[in-house]
């Protein structure tokens, strides 16, 4: 068993074989011989650490024992981004909402969690998948910045996309 | 809201109470001026906005540039799409030339490819090209990037599309050229390649290659050491022993085949004439359709040790009486340790072939149902 403290003094036991879905967990845990592991505050403190670490936590319950992606692979790893197809239950697992996502994202990038990654970005990818700037930004509840020179080039770079 | 934006928006505030205050009207540049810091400072509010509102801009941009790595890579213009969506997209997307590698000839105008092109710097490009939409000029320019391919799809319903395009990728030096798809909806004299074609892609791992006429346009030069998996279909139904002569040349270079799946229709020829062995170590996926060929590479192939091979497909509906029970026996010392041995229909089989196949069915059902189980379509043997 491994006792994590995430950055708010939370407290989890969680099985080895659980723990070591976390790239970071499994080679801090190596290196200093030790059972406990501490991720730091993310991004300043700007995000609440708890809530996603236990989503973070189900998701590796769910996959233990599955077999890790090898780090030295660059074609798997190519070949892994190019599928888009994201199977049910991480489907159900991953339809949360916006924040909780982009936390989930957060979390497995620095826990380096690789197939929660690639669940999340395959889900940001397909939820912008078909759609014109003007939906995205509705979506992600951005506003059009760009400078009037920004907007020309952006127009012609629309033209050439729409030219047969 | 940080305190440059207060400080141009106070500044703004004092000469706009200067030009009220004042009795004469203010000159054209004076306004000019003001309407540009004006803007500028609306802008830059409505940057801040992007980053206080929206969660997905509070990413820090390593994690955000990792989104459009995972867009459909059949949907090149995604990325185009997503860098029009503000200024921290835009500028995080273009200062990655990784993603800009994605092109496709289908689905871009030369302008586009162009575009792209020179937003990829010296990352790896992944092309597919289509005869009828690729300009010469987008061709030169990829020519002159050769080095930098990692896959080619080479897509054509017209032969005489074969010599103006391929050939001069074939001739190229392709060192980053991992993936090779060449489709082509017509028939091409075999004559037309170059003995060196494709014989400077000394890293190809995957060759998939799909032709109305009996060609394999790989040089007999070029050698793939590190290829891994191997598809060709020819669709015409007289492929020359010579051509599948010049295949297992090529099979038994690539010392590192773990799949091959060929379909292939050579005439009937009995005895066997192709008189040769080539030793497959790496194998693990066979898949073959039924046709004389099939006899032809089950006498010629040397299958790695028992357990090694995971899967054999045998796909065809014209199973002659005595050639299926021939690939049976053949099978059967192949197949000790495999997964699972599969007879499945397929598509390119002609159409006159089915009674012979309804008759193998028949046959087997009431003399041996020992090896084999029938499942309308399918039929399946695990071991």
């Amino acid at each position: 068993m491994v006792l994590l403290v995430t950055s708010d003094n939370k407290n989890f036991v969680v099985d080895r074989e659980v723990a070591d879905r976390s790239v970071f967990v499994k080679n801090t845990l190596e290196a200093r011989g030790l059972s406990i592991a501490t991720p730091p505050m993310l991004n300043g403190g700007c995000f609440e650490l708890t809530s996603p670490f236990l989503q973070v936590l189900e998701y590796c319950q769910h996959h233990r024992g599955e077999p890790l992606p090898t780090t030295d692979d660059a074609n798997a790893d190519e070949n892994r981004k190019r599928t888009t197809d994201i199977g049910e239950w991480d489907r159900k697992f991953i339809t949360v909402d916006h924040e909780m996502l982009f936390e989930i994202i957060l979390a497995a990038n620095y826990l380096d969690i690789k197939p929660l990654l690639d669940v999340g970005c395959k889900t940001i990818g397909n939820m912008v998948k078909g759609k014109s700037p003007e939906e995205v930004r509705k979506l992600f509840d951005i506003v059009n910045d760009f400078t009037p020179e920004e907007e020309a080039q952006i127009k012609k770079e629309n033209e050439w996309a729409e030219d047969p | 809201m940080d305190n440059g934006i207060l400080q141009t928006l106070k500044g703004l505030n004092r000469d706009l109470s200067a030009l009220s205050a004042s009795s004469c009207l203010p000159t054209k540049d004076e306004l000019c001026a003001i309407e540009d810091q004006l803007q500028s400072a609306l802008l830059t509010v409505r940057s801040t906005k992007n980053v206080v509102i929206s969660a997905i801009n509070r990413l820090p941009q390593d994690v955000l540039l990792l989104i459009p790595t995972y867009f459909d890579p059949e949907a090149p213009k995604s990325v185009l799409n997503a860098s029009h969506v503000c200024r921290l997209w835009r500028s995080v997307f273009l200062s990655s030339p990784a993603l800009w590698g994605i092109m496709d000839s289908t689905e871009m105008s030369t302008s586009l490819m162009h575009l792209y092109l020179k937003r990829s710097g010296e990352s790896p490009l992944d092309v597919t090209l289509e005869t009828m939409t690729t300009t010469e000029c987008i061709q030169q320019q990829l020519l002159d990037r050769s080095h930098r391919i990692r896959s080619l799809s080479f897509e054509t319903t017209c032969s005489g599309q074969w010599n103006k395009f391929l050939q001069p990728f074939s001739v190229s030096a392709l060192p980053a050229l991992t993936d090779l798809w060449i489709l082509a909806d017509t028939s091409v004299d075999p004559t037309a390649f170059e003995p060196t074609m494709f014989s400077r892609a000394p890293n190809l791992r995957h060759f998939t290659f799909n032709i109305l006429g009996p060609s394999i346009p790989i040089g007999p030069r070029a050698t793939f050491p590190n290829l891994t998996t191997i598809s060709v279909e020819s669709r015409d139904i007289d492929f020359p022993l010579k051509l599948l002569d010049h295949l297992f040349d090529l099979l038994q270079s690539s010392l590192s085949l773990t799949d091959i799946d060929l379909k292939l229709h050579t005439p009937r020829v009995d005895p066997i004439v192709l008189h040769r062995r080539i030793t497959l170590p790496s194998l693990q996926n066979l898949s073959l359709c039924c046709s004389p060929t099939l006899a032809i590479v089950l006498a010629s192939i040397t299958l790695p040790p028992a357990g090694v091979v995971s899967r054999i497909e045998i796909r065809g509906g014209a199973f002659p009486h005595d050639l299926m029970r021939s690939i049976v026996q053949t099978l059967s010392t192949f197949i000790a340790g495999s997964d699972e041995l599969i007879f499945s229909r397929s598509r390119v089989v002609p159409l006159g072939h089915r009674p012979a196949f309804r008759n193998w069915r028949e046959d087997r059902r009431t003399n041996d149902k020992r090896s084999v189980l029938s499942h309308d379509a399918q039929f399946k043997e695990r071991r």
